[in-house]
């Protein structure tokens, strides 16, 4: 196995082209060098590419656009800043503070982990992804981008380079909430992101669930979504939510939990989340 | 009572800082992999992935031609020139050992199971080798748990046994049956508590050296039992005790796992002499999840018979220890001594209680700090608190009622163990104080009145320590010796050493030993060095450092041997300042004449006069050098108790458990540094508390280890541990010199109870009983469902909602 450095964008764009599937993109190392360990990958090359600065940028006017180098520690310090509440509880639960410090969100996405916290915080805030290559560029929504258990739509010779997410409206609360045993450092038995707008009468007018570890994806509900609008968070807006983001999820069993315990903390997380975010709305 | 009080104690009962640490907060310490040795090659371990199998070839051709293997070997070549792992608890009579040699010879009984081992040059390409061999199996019916073992029809692992049953012992004590008759009430559970381990965050390792020219087999061993591994490597290999030396760097971390005797070791000595180069063989972290013993894996199935006053009038059950594969070093010991403890500190008349050692395909079991203790308290500490919610009582009242008097002690408790002494009503007082003091009732009181849902938890524990009389340990089943040698030497400049056996792995043996023998001696604590790790230069230790023996034995021991040295450092020292020993003091290191401030000589002096220039100055009656040897073989053991109590807050909706605040009333008799001894506490405290909600070794049906990684076997992190409280007792130990009871194990037996406990308090109102440890979430939440549902209907949590669960 071969290790080289990539030193711009283009280089490892160049690198990317020449290579594709026989080589790996390394940032933070924190999933690909488990695996490694693990012998579930075998590459031929890995191409480092953590120290292409350019990657690690924010940026917050207009847009909130963020480089694929920015790590976990980055955004569980707020360095998107107000609005993405979910995204900083999300990434403050990844791991601890080794792995927040060099594991990155664009490699996160990439891993595309059924239980990543990450995505469903992303993904309420309508993520973008933006991936290079020698042929160009091109964005897509994270929802299609992640299709499967660790698939994702990333030909072999692109990189992803930027994530951009959509601006917060006013009146607006996010939350991410994550179920497991222990407080930090764990796989999510479940985790739940939401962000709702409400107008001036607490009534919601816009709506985002997205979960993670209930299925071979994190996934958005629009169901969910839509019964929560028009609704003031009320007890019967989430408990017609709760339904519609049970049909949406396809949990399994596995040593953290069972498919059953799943569903059954789901309509609860989901009231909590209801409530946080109608609080943060209102801050 | 026999005490023997030091005269004069500076550094006894004060918080000395530990000694040990500076160097390895600073990096400087050293751990087995840390040392090499010249010519040193490596070795890797090939391991079994099939529960159960036969292995009909091996085929290590390819792995041999790699370039930079030195050697493979598999079960056959090591049981040609090795014997089988060693047993050396035998407390079930006519037990069915089930042995096996270090590498599997034809059959493997679980996964992780060594089947054949490489040396190379290096890990690296010893790792690669492992790839080439080429093992063939044919997969055996797995007996993946203990209902599969216990099965009328369950596949057997040993053919020319007739079940799956190593072995039952059953203990009475009065007339059971009759007291159980004769009740107002029996209360009646079945507890289960999973497979969990030390996992001591340096795994095991080792270096052995055979030397086949000279005979010897030098070995660096990462073991909490230099001595019994000494021996057992001799009857293993053959090769005469006085011809092995075991030496033991730093450990991080033992917990019991390090006490156990391990295969690895016996690897690494036959490539040693196959290869006429030391061998270093580490275990890895996936290694140490399959390979190192597993522990606490029970089931106990246990009932108890009460007055409807309170009184416990018997209690009867049966301890099944699911061991696996084989029979690790201390056999089913743990599961037995989970039925000798059952009891805990209660009066029990009438005892009928058993132990079933099982064997499945699982790793072998082994020692784990606390032993069979903490499933001994789930048994008597789980079942009082529901016979007292039976009985309308008070959880503290029934306690009480049920405690020896301080007057009865000796205690016996009806199986194994008289209890020294205590005063167990006073303890649950203090802590019953502490809660009130804390104000944890009116945090309770608050909380749910928000709808929180808050609990109290209690735990009383008993702790044998000091293990033990060797002759009594002898007679229950223990093939070795329980008793403590240490050496105490005075130099020529008048500075000591103390050499003991036992291994210091983190509690801080070497600072308490250097407080105990400056005290003995009435020297600087600054005088004293304490040098422990290598059977060449260090004395023999019974069993070794485990079952809470290294204060109150070595701390004995030491007291005993200070005590006679300090008596000739006076006579040389009366010979020097012509007066009589009698009238002399030591204090600091100078000795005086008692009352006078005008002449004094110090230790420097009599050191001088003791080794180098003894005309006029050393009696001639005297023998020269200063030196005294100890061997404490205790009278009794000493038990340690505590009563222990948590917060904690349970979430209705998901089950997830939170723990608040905890505090333990101890007392573990003479305390010799009470800073050392809360450091005792806590790391138990905190080891339990991972064990009662996190840590498990699951197993599927097919015996393969689902949680072999630290992504999902779960330790506690400072994150989970609630803040701690400790409040001393000190009521000294009858037996052993210097009145100390040993405290390594007390808060690993306290605390898995105590959050099932406390979990059942903030579900009052809806009767919850925790029965099966960990308290997982979708375990808690399973129990507080049904507790919700009507009889008749099953949860199906499809469409509820939090505000539905209200």
């Amino acid at each position: 196995m071969e290790l080289s450095t990539a030193d711009s964008v283009d280089e490892a764009l160049d690198e990317l082209s020449r290579r594709g599937e026989r080589c790996r993109v390394l940032a933070g190392g924190t999933d690909v060098m488990i695996q490694l360990a693990r012998r579930e990958i075998a590459p031929e090359h890995l191409l480092h590419v953590e120290r292409l600065g350019e990657l690690r940028a924010v940026e917050t006017d207009g847009s909130t656009r963020l480089g694929a180098l920015v790590t976990h520690r980055d955004l569980a310090v707020g360095r998107l800043g107000p609005g993405y509440a979910a995204v900083a509880e999300s990434a403050a639960t990844v791991g601890g503070l080794q792995t927040q410090v060099v594991g990155t969100i664009g490699g996160n996405v990439c891993n595309a982990s059924p239980a990543a916290d990450t995505l469903p915080a992303l993904l309420v805030h309508d993520a973008e992804v933006t991936l290079r290559s020698v042929r160009g560029s091109r964005t897509v929504p994270l929802a299609e981008f992640v299709v499967g258990r660790r698939v994702t739509t990333r030909a072999p010779d692109e990189l992803l380079t930027t994530i951009t997410l959509g601006r917060p409206a006013p009146r607006t609360g996010d939350v991410y909430l994550k179920v497991g045993r222990r407080s930090a450092m764990e796989v999510a038995i479940v985790g739940l992101a939401a962000r709702l707008t409400f107008d001036g009468t607490g009534v919601v007018t816009d709506a985002r669930i997205a979960v993670a570890s209930v299925g071979p994806r994190p996934l958005r509900s629009v169901g969910a979504e839509t019964a929560l609008v028009g609704g003031t968070g009320d007890a019967e807006s989430v408990h017609a939510a709760a339904k519609a983001l049970l049909q949406d999820v396809d949990p399994i069993d596995d040593v953290r939990g069972t498919a059953d315990y799943r569903r059954r903390v789901i309509p609860g997380l989901l009231g909590r989340a209801v409530r946080v975010c109608a609080q943060r709305a209102e801050g | 009572m026999t005490i023997v009080e030091p005269d004069r104690t500076t550094y006894t009962g004060t918080r000395v800082r530990r000694t040990e640490d500076p160097r390895l907060l600073a990096g400087r310490g050293q751990y087995v992999d840390d040392v090499t040795v010249p010519k040193m090659i490596e070795a890797a371990v090939l391991r079994s992935p099939l529960a159960h199998a036969r292995i009909t070839g091996i085929d290590v051709s390819r792995a041999r031609e790699l370039p930079g293997v030195f050697d493979v070997i598999t079960g056959r070549d090591l049981a040609a020139v090795a014997g089988e792992q060693p047993v050396i608890w035998f407390p079930i009579p006519d037990q069915r050992i089930a042995r096996t040699h270090a590498l599997a010879v034809e059959r493997v009984r679980w996964v992780g199971q060594a089947v054949a081992a490489v040396v190379a040059v290096n890990r690296y390409v010893a790792e690669d080798a492992l790839e080439l061999i080429e093992v063939d199996y044919e997969p055996l019916p797995v007996v993946a748990d203990l209902d599969a073992a216990l099965a009328p029809d369950a596949p057997k692992l040993y053919d020319d046994w007739p079940d799956n049953v190593s072995g039952s012992l059953t203990y009475t004590a009065g007339d059971a049956e009759a007291a159980f008759a004769e009740a107002d009430v029996v209360v009646r559970e079945s507890f289960t508590h999973g497979r969990a381990f030390g996992c001591p965050l340096e795994p095991r390792g080792c270096i052995v050296e055979w030397d086949d020219f000279a005979g010897t087999v030098d070995v660096h061993l990462s073991t909490q039992s230099p001595n019994l591994a000494r021996d057992l490597l001799s009857e293993v290999l053959g090769v005469p005790v006085h011809k092995i030396r075991v030496r033991t760097p730093n450990l991080g971390g033992g917990f019991g796992n390090k006490f156990d005797f391990y295969g690895e070791e016996v690897i690494a000595a036959v490539l040693s002499r196959r290869t006429g180069r030391p061998v270093k063989l580490i275990e890895d972290r996936l290694d140490s999840f399959v390979a190192t013993s597993h522990s606490r894996d029970q089931r106990l199935d246990f009932e108890m018979a009460l007055r409807d006053d309170g009184t416990i009038l018997g209690l009867r059950g049966i301890s099944y220890g699911v061991l696996g594969g084989a029979l690790g070093t201390v056999g089913a010991g743990p599961p037995w001594a989970s039925v000798l403890t059952c009891m805990g500190p209660y009066k029990i008349p009438n005892l009928d209680v058993t132990v079933k050692a099982v064997v499945t395909n699982r790793s072998p079991y082994g020692s784990y700090r606390g032993w069979g203790v903490p499933k001994a308290n789930i048994v008597h500490e789980r079942l009082i608190e529901i016979a007292a919610r039976e009985l309308g009582m008070d959880r503290a009242a029934i306690r009480r009622k049920n405690f020896p008097a301080p007057e009865e002690f000796p205690f016996f408790s009806g199986v194994a163990f008289t209890y020294d002494s205590g005063d167990y009503a006073a303890c649950l007082d203090l802590a019953m104080s502490k809660v009130d003091e804390l104000g944890w009732r009116d945090r309770q009181a608050a909380a749910r009145a928000e709808g929180r849902s808050l609990g109290i938890g209690y735990s009383f524990h008993i702790e044998p320590s000091a293990y033990g009389p060797s002759r009594i340990l002898n007679l229950v089943g223990l093939a070795h010796s329980g008793f403590d040698e240490v050496t105490v030497r005075m130099d020529s400049v008048g500075k000591v050493t103390v050499y003991s056996g036992q291994i210091n792995m983190g509690q801080g043996t070497h600072t308490i030993y250097a407080q105990l023998a400056a005290d003995g001696l009435g020297i600087p604590m600054e005088d004293v060095v304490v040098v422990t790790g290598d059977t060449d230069s260090c004395p023999y230790t019974g069993y070794g450092t485990g079952g809470s023996r290294a204060a109150p034995l070595g701390g004995a021991a030491i007291l005993r041997a200070t005590e006679r040295l300090q008596a000739k450092i006076l006579r040389v020292a009366a010979e020097l300042l012509e007066a009589s020993p009698d009238d002399l003091q030591i204090e600091k290191g100078v000795i005086s004449v008692k009352g006078t401030t005008s002449r004094s000589v110090t230790t420097r002096d009599v050191g001088d006069a003791a080794y180098r220039r003894l005309l006029n100055k050393m009696p001639e009656s005297e023998v020269p050098t200063l030196e005294e040897v100890d061997v404490f073989d205790p009278p009794n053991m000493a038990t340690s108790y505590g009563c222990t109590a948590l917060l904690v807050e349970v979430d209705r909706g998901t089950g997830a458990v939170t723990l608040l605040d905890c505090l333990q009333a101890h007392d573990c008799g003479t305390v010799i540094n009470p800073m050392l001894v809360d450091g005792q506490l806590a790391g138990g405290l905190a080891q339990a508390l991972g064990g009662a909600l996190l840590e498990e070794l699951v197993y599927d049906e097919e015996g393969q280890l689902r949680t072999a990684s630290f992504m999902d076997y779960l330790l506690p992190t400072a994150m989970e541990i609630p803040p701690f409280h400790f409040f001393h007792q000190e009521t000294p130990a009858p037996d052993i010199p210097g009145g100390i009871k040993g405290v390594g194990e007390a808060g690993t037996i306290a605390g898995v109870s105590l959050v099932a406990s406390a979990v059942d308090d903030a579900l009052s109102d809806l009767g919850v009983t925790v029965t099966r440890f960990p308290i997982t979430p979708p375990r808690l939440l399973d129990l507080i469902q049904a507790a919700q549902t009507p009889i008749g209907q099953t949860p199906t949590g499809q469409a509820r909602t939090e505000e539905d669960a209200r």
